[in-house]
């Protein structure tokens, strides 16, 4: 008889134990703010357009990273040749300082957060949990591959498995490490900003870490413009065909 | 109505000697010109608009070829197709 009551606290105290698990788990998941919505670059007051993109002290490059640096640059300098001219994305950390002005538009679900920046329709996923991806599976690029997580209303974002990039501000190599921390305040007129902080480590282009602060605005009920990039070639290759199959045209005259 | 149209265009348009694929270090944004001319193509595309004009002045007839932000920049700064 005294076993029932002592077996029926048991199952009570599970009950509760599951239940403040419950509790707990949607406690921490209400905690983390939903970043999901347009962005574009907040501008401090007094602060000129652009965020304070650019400028900055000088980066602790190593000997190798300013040889690379350097050959690149008197490459392009003569005619000013970007990426970005040839519809090619900025890359990390590039396109998370700020893309080139542009704005960028975030869709945050538990497991997988999207960031969609408008130039060059550059995308980025960072994977939550059980989606993130084992190093295995993960192909290199431009934006590498990113896996995030919440510590309390942070979201902490790892980025590796980056191809080496010399043709950004942020030069890196294929080793470089970077950490994003976002998190919300709120700017002077009220308005929910979103403070990204960068910090990239790379032994093979960096003698120390190297850090960056961008802000970001929301744009309530914003939406991003479509970019299309790649017309300009396709418009060349059509008048290339038209001019191909005029000349090859047979000829009209007597 | 041309002139008028392009006077405002030009504003936001550099002149480009070369291909469109360069960087905005070339271009001097605080210095405006106007120039007068008829409209030969003008394409609104990423990531530059492109206008050709076709110009007869005290320096001969040609064709002059300018460059100007992103479709995405002149449509957030007001430009609309019509």
């Amino acid at each position: 008889m005294q076993l029932r009551p002592r077996a029926a606290s048991c199952s009570q105290v599970a009950t509760s134990l599951l239940a403040c698990l419950l509790l707990t788990a949607t406690e921490a998941a209400a905690q983390q703010p939903d970043l999901t919505g347009v962005w574009t670059t907040y501008n401090e007051p007094g602060q000129a357009p652009g965020g304070g993109r650019g400028g900055g002290p000088p980066l602790p490059l190593t000997d190798v990273a300013k040889r690379k640096i350097a050959t690149y640059r008197a490459l392009v300098e003569p005619t000013g040749d970007t990426p970005g001219g040839f519809c090619l994305g900025t890359g990390m950390p590039g396109s998370m300082l700020g893309s080139g002005g542009y704005p960028m538009e975030i869709h945050q679900r538990p497991e997988q957060i999207m960031i969609v920046y408008e130039a060059h329709n550059e995308v980025r996923r960072v994977y939550l949990g059980n989606r993130i991806v084992p190093d295995a599976d993960r192909l290199p690029g431009r934006n590498g591959h990113s896996s995030g997580r919440w510590e309390g209303n942070t979201l902490v974002v790892e980025t590796t498995h980056l191809v080496e990039q010399v043709d950004q501000r942020y030069a890196h190599s294929d080793k470089a490490r970077i950490v994003e921390r976002y998190h919300l305040e709120k700017g002077l007129k009220g308005e929910s900003v979103l403070v990204a902080e960068m910090t990239m480590t790379d032994p093979v282009f960096y003698t120390a870490p190297v850090t960056a602060v961008k802000k970001w605005a929301q744009v309530p009920n914003g939406h991003l413009l479509p970019y299309e990039c790649a017309e300009e070639g396709w418009i060349k290759r059509l008048e290339e065909l038209e001019k191909k199959a005029a000349g090859a045209a047979p000829s009209t005259r007597p | 109505m041309k002139t008028i149209v392009l006077a405002s265009v030009l504003a936001l348009f550099g002149c480009a000697t070369l291909a469109a694929h360069h960087s905005a270090v070339q271009f001097d944004f605080g210095k405006s010109a106007a120039i007068t001319g008829v409209v030969k193509k003008f394409i609104a595309i990423n990531p530059h608009m492109q206008l050709v004009l076709h110009v007869k002045d005290a320096k001969g007839e040609r064709d002059i070829a300018f460059e100007g932000h992103s479709t995405n920049n002149m449509y957030r700064a007001g430009y609309r197709t019509t």
